[in-house]
């Protein structure tokens, strides 16, 4: 790489820039972004999933409501004064919409999205404040078929786009909330507990489940979660200590998920993670978490919120999953996958532009990418800006005749009319 | 599958923190006076990263390393997404609140504005919020005894192992705010993604350190 650019000679100019962790998605970059965008509603639709555009921002009390952490919404007030928010997630906004305007759909219903989040960027590192997701929701049944369909659709979509080095970890909400209950902890020592083994810290883990007292048993199913990553065994080895009501309806639950995805065909990608407690405040249920073997972060993130709706409105359970389109299209990028470059430049003389757009639109009809010359510039200083373009062909249209110029090999064809 | 990347941090950690892995089978082949940046381990099964302490968090957040080592009084200040897994025992310093010898017989005025120098302006910041005072920090990047015998702050917030510096230099510790030692940090994708051999990485440092 080298710096193409002059300083500029004003020490005090500098560029304007967008705001910080936001960016323009250019050219082939933002090429990425719509095929994915285009291939997921293509996937989405395909599996029975409808569209639905919320705006961009929301009542801060709703999105509160849905137990989303204020630290993560970027607030401002609407001309009344009422506190608004920008979007930090969809689902949100859909559990809205399920409890009022589409509350008597018939159920189950599916609902799909694409468009951008906005997140406050935290402070340690220069992250992303906007990005864009593409996700769906199931709602309306309780079914571990419903959980097992949303993990299908998601896997389908990655592979759909090529992606097929998938892992994804699938954990449940109710499993160490059922451990903790069994307990007896205060909210403040279950949260503690929870930090401890959300940082995999084993002694300090060890170290606070000592100073809380607790029995052994429970102790040792607590340590025991920092294990529970793996294969299907995990769950029977999970099975073994779970004693309580809660966790182990858990368990069987995510069992029960498993063998429904398992019938999707994707045995091979699922990797049982109960060590994960991470995930929206909203879930209850199964928490989905994928990966790339190519990329140092999760590309899809989802889970079932049963309670969700309910503070919204309306009494009903849901399961849903985003991808990350932008960390996806981290990963094609890296695999040189590029946009089609323009098939084809039509140059004219100035009195055979209806010729020349005639030529453009028939190129056009059969597939190709066509661009309609629109500068002064000369036939050579045409080629250079193809070159330059990655154009491999210029149709040259003259009076009578067409011409058409190989921009790779200079080879000239054509003469005739 | 891709070598298991490590970022071992420059300084007084970087010794202790390469015989650790060396213990563990993890040899890194360091050449006699290298400034090698990059230095693969013997069996070219991972490769260590030389970073500044500071920068050892970042990357392992961002995954351009696997696991790294730094001290706890770094991951405190900067709040970074990393798995923390392991108290690595050496290192251990002591992070303290300090002042000239002479002042500290009183106690700390509640109704006070105090001046406080530091490299750790954040934990101190969180430090004096907990015990309800109010506080001025001055970030420094080093030399932070400095501030109080040239009357830029009453106070400092620093990191001691043995106290010499500050008897040196006039200072007197009132209060421990943490103590510290090195750390093992892992990304958080990369222990799901490698979850077999980061497991068995983090069990082998564990039992090393332990005995």
């Amino acid at each position: 790489m080298r710096m193409k650019r002059e300083r500029p000679t004003d020490e005090n100019w500098a560029a304007p820039t967008t705001p910080s962790g936001t960016a323009d998605v250019l050219l082939e970059d933002a090429a990425r972004i719509s095929t994915i965008g285009t291939a997921a509603r293509r996937l989405f639709t395909s599996w029975g999933y409808d569209e639905v555009i919320p705006p961009i921002c929301e009542r801060f009390e709703t999105l509160l409501a849905g137990g989303i952490h204020p630290d993560w919404m970027i607030r401002f007030a609407d001309p009344g004064g009422d506190a608004l928010a920008l979007r930090p997630d969809f689902t949100t906004q859909i559990a809205r919409i399920v409890a009022t305007r589409l509350r008597d759909q018939p159920k189950p219903l599916r609902l799909f999205y694409i468009g951008s989040v906005v997140r406050r960027p935290r402070p340690s590192a220069a992250r992303r404040a906007e990005f864009v997701q593409a996700g769906i929701e199931l709602v309306g049944s309780r079914n571990a078929t419903a959980d097992a369909e949303v993990v299908a659709v998601a896997i389908d979509a990655l592979l759909r786009l090529g992606i097929d080095d998938v892992l994804i970890h699938l954990g449940h909400s109710a499993f160490f909330r059922g451990l903790v209950q069994s307990a007896s902890l205060s909210e403040p020592d279950a949260a503690g507990l929870r930090d401890l083994l959300d940082r995999r810290d084993r002694e300090a883990l060890a170290r606070r489940v000592a100073d809380l007292g607790l029995d052994e048993p429970v102790a040792q199913r607590i340590l025991g979660c920092l294990e529970l990553c793996g294969g299907p065994e995990i769950l029977d080895r999970a099975g073994a200590a779970a004693s309580d009501d809660e966790s182990a309806n858990a368990l069987r639950n995510l069992a029960d998920i498993f063998e429904a995805v398992c019938d999707h065909g994707h045995r091979d990608r699922i990797v049982i993670d109960l060590a994960e407690v991470r995930g929206l405040g909203y879930y209850t249920g199964l928490m989905i978490e994928g990966f790339s073997r190519s990329l140092s972060a999760p590309i899809l993130e989802g889970g079932r919120y049963d309670d969700l709706i309910d503070r919204l409105g309306d009494s009903c359970p849901a399961v849903g999953c985003a991808l990350d389109v932008p960390r996806l299209a981290s990963i094609l990028a890296a695999r040189r996958a590029r946009p089609a470059p323009v098939d084809v430049l039509v140059h004219y003389e100035a009195t055979a532009h209806r010729e020349a757009i005639g030529l453009a639109a028939s190129l056009r009809e059969e597939g190709s990418r066509v661009e309609l010359d629109v500068s002064d510039r000369t036939i050579e200083e045409t080629a250079a800006y193809a070159r330059a373009r990655g154009i491999a062909e210029l149709r040259i249209v003259e009076a009578g005749r067409t011409r058409i110029l190989n921009v790779v090999s200079g080879a000239i064809r054509g003469g005739g009319a | 599958m891709k070598r298991l990347t490590i970022a071992v941090p420059k300084g007084r950690l970087l010794e202790p923190a390469l015989a650790l892995f060396a213990r563990i089978g993890l040899v890194a082949e360091v050449a006699e006076k290298s400034r090698a940046l990059v230095i693969p381990s013997v069996e070219g099964r991972a490769r260590f990263l030389i970073a500044k302490p500071i920068d050892v968090p970042t990357f392992v957040e961002y995954g351009t390393a696997d696991v790294g080592v730094v001290g706890s009084d770094v991951l405190a200040e900067d709040e970074h997404d990393v798995l923390q897994p392991l108290d690595l025992r050496f290192g251990a310093c002591r992070l303290v609140l300090a002042a000239p010898r002479d002042t500290t017989t009183e106690p700390l005025p509640s109704h006070a504005v105090h001046r406080v120098a530091t490299k750790y302006p954040r934990t101190t910041a969180r430090y004096f919020a907990r015990l309800g005072l109010q506080a001025e920090t001055i970030r420094l990047y080093g030399s932070v005894e400095l501030a109080p015998s040239t009357g830029l702050s009453s106070l400092i917030v620093d990191l001691v192992q043995t106290g010499a510096t500050l008897r040196e230099n006039g200072l007197e510790v009132i209060d421990e705010i943490a103590a510290t030692s090195a750390r093992l940090v892992v990304n958080r994708t990369a222990q799901k993604i490698r979850f077999a051999e980061i497991d068995a990485l983090v069990r082998a440092l564990s039992e090393e350190v332990m005995t």
